[in-house]
């Protein structure tokens, strides 16, 4: 049976559905309460003794029962009746144990002793990092301290961009920080902050990513394996926990590097609030003026803040608001002047500017309960794409100046959600329940103009044009997701379903996900997990270059034509930890994609009355499978990990490549990577990255031909040149490959809050020539063209300075 | 840090790094085709056959095989031979003495002799689609005013059983007097989508269209047009073209819209019917003409 027929079959019995899995819901919440025996609940916050923050992935074990603390350090064990000995584990922090003997639930707070010297690092318990002890196949944690020391473009520190060394993330086009999972469009990555979505990702083209390293404790890349409270996108996840404030004092930093400064400042208000604020923008204006006279002026910054704010209302209450903006503004101003010759000038001036940005806020009150904890939150999410251009016609005779026209044009495209959510977790006794749901509303601005043309005080236009009216669309969904285990833990799984709906242009999408996972325990400590995915996305995205300087992502809604992107995705992983400090991780996976979408040929989005935004996309089919073998590195002086990925990723468009299925473009077979820190001195950490991997799929024409030019031919051959293709992405580029070096400099406090860090960093250290843009260049000698193939970034040599107390 | 410090490190960084950033001939692992076969001729009822050929050349070639003037081109009707078609140099290009006519099948064959090689021989077939006809069509002069007052006429056309058609094209020219010829208005797919895009009331500078509707099985159109695009030197005279497109013909016409419109960076492939190591079109289709004045 083919996954559409059953999305149509869903949308006609939905109903029948919906009642189902609410009776389903229903029963899983209720009828497991009746299972939880004589087992008592071990819970609470574990945190850093010194800041006070919370401490998430740390691992709390009690005999046979084990669990990791969540992205509040909080976490819950469920016990028998008797003696205990609780042990609480996290690299960079003093093993902590305790003896408690157990009739009764028992909340325990604790706060672990950071270890101030690095070198006795070696001589402390580590953590494994990948979860080994969950049914999720493709997840993979990230400690951002730890990719600090990693070589970084520009001397900037970027979660996502570091992102692009793991496993199962296709290759990006150098430096950009837009994620493919595992061969998926990158617009199908879920990114996630505290839960909530986050829709502009990007500043300065895609260099650099808008979360600042500072704001982040830990990065989760969900590849499969997705709990069902993951969705949106049809893609993988990408799960950012926020920094919390510290809790004892004023707390900080900043950070330079060749790209941007940033500053950040946290710390307790009273004893219930605690707060954090940072701020980023870059510089480059400032210090290197382009063209800057009179005549030309161009001008680029981006900046973003960071606002996060905790306020405790009782034991059991939490309330948290947040604040994500960002915005890239770039400028240009023109003036020319013409003389006549009759003593009068001709001057025209053009200011205009293009802004790109959005903000992501929300307000979330969360309460610990018993057996769980819930989460309630209200957000609201903003992206947007502003051109505004500023026109003035003038004639300038001596001190006269007569205005002939005056022109202000605004575009505007966009995208505003309003969103609901709800999260409840419950422990059980052999294991978890988690169910939630939430409702957006979202308004989507696809593309208008607004024109005003005055001449002297005369009216000429004033008008307003938009392809459509706002376009409103409602959606939601609501999840279970139960997890047993069985066996001691030996044996776990997992059981969930999403149901996304979407009412948009008046008609219902419904899109159900189940969710399974199962894990097991095998002999000589090898662990098997394997995973079944459903993904749906309920929207649309289109990615534009305006003038070759600035990228814009813009989201449309769900069309007649344009219905909700599925995929499935079947995953196998096997985990073995290998000795203290090694682990092995091996992936299989395999993914069908329905309705993904692509750029529909020759689209050129324009914000005008006869723009039609629909004719931007258009959909077909997608696969992509592939294996990843990983040997990661946790403890010594060494950390990293290597790995080799072997993918295939095809497309299947209607109009492309004869309707056969191509590869697609982040397609990367044979992608090996290398990605190490080493404590080198006691005060000096070197890094490196390595990456080499199968070249880009490229379309070359292998033959061109003219078509007829007559007064007896079709009107639409006109005599053009036609290049034809052997296929599309019917070659590729050679073999990719880039070294990068950092040497970092450490300097630590004896007091162990306050530190200052310099690092240098060499990127594409050996200058490889990595090939991305394919162009003709015309030898006049030869009376012919040649292929001439460009690269982005040769050898970039940075700094950086950062500084905490 | 001083800012003059940071300065001469941006700009050593836009030296080091961003200069040496140069192209390089590309390394791919693709190769070029050899020369090909291309044949172009799209024909109506009614009309001679207009058959251009020539040769592929490769992407990095500047100069082109234009059109061959050597090439034997043979045009058979309903499997019979029919004729060789002479090249007429005045026009660069193959022309027929045959007529096209509704219903017949044709088959051309193009040989190139410079090549002895029979890669060089390609042939492709072609029908001309069904019948049609426009029903009930006129002119009425100022039929109606615009918003700013200027006289409007009214072009009105009903196309039967358009249910029944596969691909139709409608195109309309008004006479041009000065040139003595024909010129082009307004071409469009009577279809449903049509009547959407009409009911909107779309305008311009030149035609107005608006209230087209269903009739039965026959569809209306009304078409209005300023009176300076009609009414030039104070003669009026407007020629509706209905046409029937072969699958071939509208498929042909789709891609290479898509490939325009692409502006031939989409990697997108023009649709072919010829047979053999060649590349073009081969298509027919129904024409039905009516002069309203």
């Amino acid at each position: 049976m083919k996954w559409a027929k059953s999305f149509s079959f869903a949308v006609v019995y939905r109903f029948k559905l919906k009642v189902l899995l609410w009776l389903g819901l229903v029963a899983l919440v209720f009828v497991p309460e009746k299972t939880l025996g004589q087992n008592f609940l071990i819970s609470g916050t574990i945190s850093d003794m010194v800041t006070g923050k919370p401490l998430p992935g740390v691992l709390v074990t009690s005999k046979d029962v084990r669990c990791f603390s969540n992205e509040r350090g909080r976490y819950i064990l469920l016990v028998g009746y008797g003696d205990h000995r609780i042990n609480m584990l996290s690299s960079g922090f003093k093993d902590f144990s305790i003896n408690l003997k157990i009739y009764n639930d028992e909340n325990l707070d604790i706060s672990l002793f950071r270890i101030p010297d690095m070198a006795l690092l070696r001589k402390t318990t580590q953590v494994l990092q990948n979860d080994s002890i969950g049914a999720s196949t493709g997840t993979y944690m990230i400690n951002n301290k730890k990719l600090n020391n990693i070589p970084v473009l520009f001397g900037e520190p970027d979660l996502l961009k570091n992102l692009q060394f793991a496993p199962g993330v296709n290759k990006n086009r150098s430096g950009i920080v837009y994620a493919s999972l595992r061969g998926c469009n990158t617009n199908q990555t879920n990114y996630f902050v505290d839960g909530v979505p986050v829709y502009n990702i990007q500043h300065a083209s895609g260099y650099l990513s808008v979360f600042n390293e500072s704001d982040f404790t830990r990065t989760e890349l969900v590849k499969s394996g997705m709990g069902a409270n993951v969705g949106g996108r049809a893609g993988g996840a990408i799960l950012l926990t926020p920094n919390e404030g510290d809790t004892k004092k004023l707390s900080g930093g900043y950070q330079l590097s060749l790209a941007a400064f940033s500053i950040n400042f946290n710390g307790p208000i009273g004893k219930r609030l605690t707060y954090s604020i940072s701020y980023r923008r870059s510089y480059v204006d400032w210090l290197v003026k382009i063209d800057n006279s009179d005549s030309i002026k161009n001008a680029y910054n981006f900046r973003d803040i960071n606002v996060r704010l905790k306020y405790i209302l009782n034991k059991k209450d939490n309330l948290y608001f947040q604040l994500l903006k960002n915005e890239d503004v770039l400028s240009f101003f023109r003036k020319k002047t013409d003389a006549s010759g009759n003593g009068k000038t001709a001057e025209l001036k053009r200011d205009e500017s293009l802004k790109y940005g959005g903000y992501t806020s929300w307000l979330k009150w969360e309460k610990v309960m018993k057996r769980g904890y819930s989460a309630v939150a209200l957000a609201v999410n903003n992206i947007y794409f502003k051109n505004a251009i500023n026109e003035e016609k003038n004639i300038i005779a001596g001190s006269f100046i007569t205005n002939i026209t005056k022109t202000t044009r605004d575009n505007l495209r966009g995208l505003n959600c309003y969103g609901l959510m709800y999260d409840e977790y419950k422990a059980k006794s052999d294991g978890n329940l988690l169910y939630g749901g939430n409702f957006w509303i979202e308004n989507y601005e696809t593309g208008s103009q607004k024109l005003l043309q005055t001449s002297d005080t005369i009216k000429l236009y004033d008008t307003t044009y938009r392809s459509e009216p706002m376009i409103k669309q409602l959606t939601s969904s609501l999840y279970f997701s139960l997890h047993k285990e069985v066996n001691k833990g030996h044996k776990s799984f997992t059981i969930g379903a999403r149901l996304s709906m979407a009412y948009s242009n008046g008609k219902l999408y419904i899109v159900p996900e189940p969710r399974i996972a199962y894990y097991q325990l095998l002999q000589n400590n090898w662990h098997m997990k394997m995973a079944y995915d459903r993904t749906g996305q309920m929207k649309n995205y289109f990615q534009t270059l305006y003038s070759g300087l600035m990228l814009s992502d813009h989201w449309f809604p769900l069309t007649t034509a344009l219905g909700p992107q599925v995929n499935d995705q079947l995953s196998l992983q096997m985990v073995k930890t290998l000795n203290r400090k090694w682990s092995f991780e091996g992936n299989a996976y395999y993914i069908y994609m329905e309705r993904v979408s692509v750029a529909n040929p020759g689209a050129k989005p324009k914000n005008s009355a006869d723009f039609d935004w629909q004719r931007l996309l258009i959909d077909g089919k997608g696969k992509s499978y592939g294996t990843e073998i990983i040997f990661h590195k946790n403890a010594g002086l060494s950390k990293g990990w290597i790995s080799w990925c072997q993918t295939w990723s095809y497309r299947k468009i209607a109009g492309y490549n004869n309707g056969e299925y191509y590869r697609y473009s982040l397609d990367r077979k044979s992608d090996i990577t290398l990605c190490m820190t080493h404590q080198w001195r006691r005060k000096v950490v070197l890094g490196t990255t390595v990456v080499l991997s199968g070249g880009f799929p490229i379309s070359v024409p292998i033959a061109k031909l003219f078509l007829p030019q007559g007064q007896q031919s079709y009107p639409n051959w006109q005599g053009q040149q036609v290049l034809l293709y052997g296929g599309k992405n019917n070659s590729a580029f050679g073999v990719f490959k880039r070294i990068d070096f950092s040497m970092n400099l450490i300097g630590k406090h004896p007091d162990g809050r306050r530190q200052q860090s310099f690092t240098i960093t060499l990127y594409n250290a050996l200058a490889s020539f990595n090939p991305e843009l394919l162009s003709y260049n015309y030898d006049k000698l030869t009376n012919r063209y040649t292929l001439v193939a460009a690269r982005s970034f040769p050898l970039i040599p940075s700094i950086g300075y950062q500084y905490r107390f | 840090m001083k800012p003059r410090f940071i300065k001469l490190l941006l700009y050593n960084v836009l030296i080091i790094g961003i200069i040496p950033s140069c192209e390089r001939p590309a390394n791919l692992n693709s190769k070029f085709e050899e020369h090909k076969q291309v044949v172009n001729c799209l024909f109506a009822n009614g009309d001679n056959f207009y058959v251009y050929t020539s040769l592929t050349g490769t992407p990095i070639d500047s100069n082109l095989f234009g059109t061959d003037s050597n090439s034997v081109v043979i045009l058979y009707e309903n499997a019979v031979f029919k004729e060789i078609i002479p090249y007429v140099k005045f026009y660069s290009v193959y022309k027929s003495s045959t007529i096209a006519k509704a219903g017949a099948n044709y088959k051309l064959e193009v040989r190139n002799p410079r090549f002895a090689d029979n890669r060089y021989q390609v042939d492709a077939v072609a029908t001309i689609p069904d019948s049609i006809s426009i029903l009930n069509a006129y002119f009425k002069d100022s039929a109606k005013q615009d918003a700013l007052g200027n006289w409007l006429g009214k072009i009105h056309f009903e196309i039967a059983d358009i249910a029944g058609m596969l691909n139709p094209e409608m195109f309309i020219e008004y006479y041009d007097a000065q040139r003595a010829q024909y010129s082009p208005i307004l071409s469009f797919i009577p279809d449903n989508n049509w009547k959407k895009y009409a009911s909107t009331g779309v305008t311009s500078a030149t035609y107005t269209i608006s209230n087209s509707d269903w009739k039965g099985a026959a569809v209306a159109f009304d078409l209005y047009v300023t009176s300076i695009d009609y009414n030039v030197n104070g003669l009026t005279q407007f020629r509706l073209n209905l046409s029937n497109l072969s699958s071939d013909w509208r498929t042909y016409q789709t891609s290479l819209s898509a490939y325009i419109k692409a502006g031939g960076t989409d990697q997108l492939q023009i649709y072919s019917n010829i047979i053999g190591q060649g590349y073009g079109i081969f298509a027919g289709k129904y024409v039905s003409r009516v002069v309203v004045k």
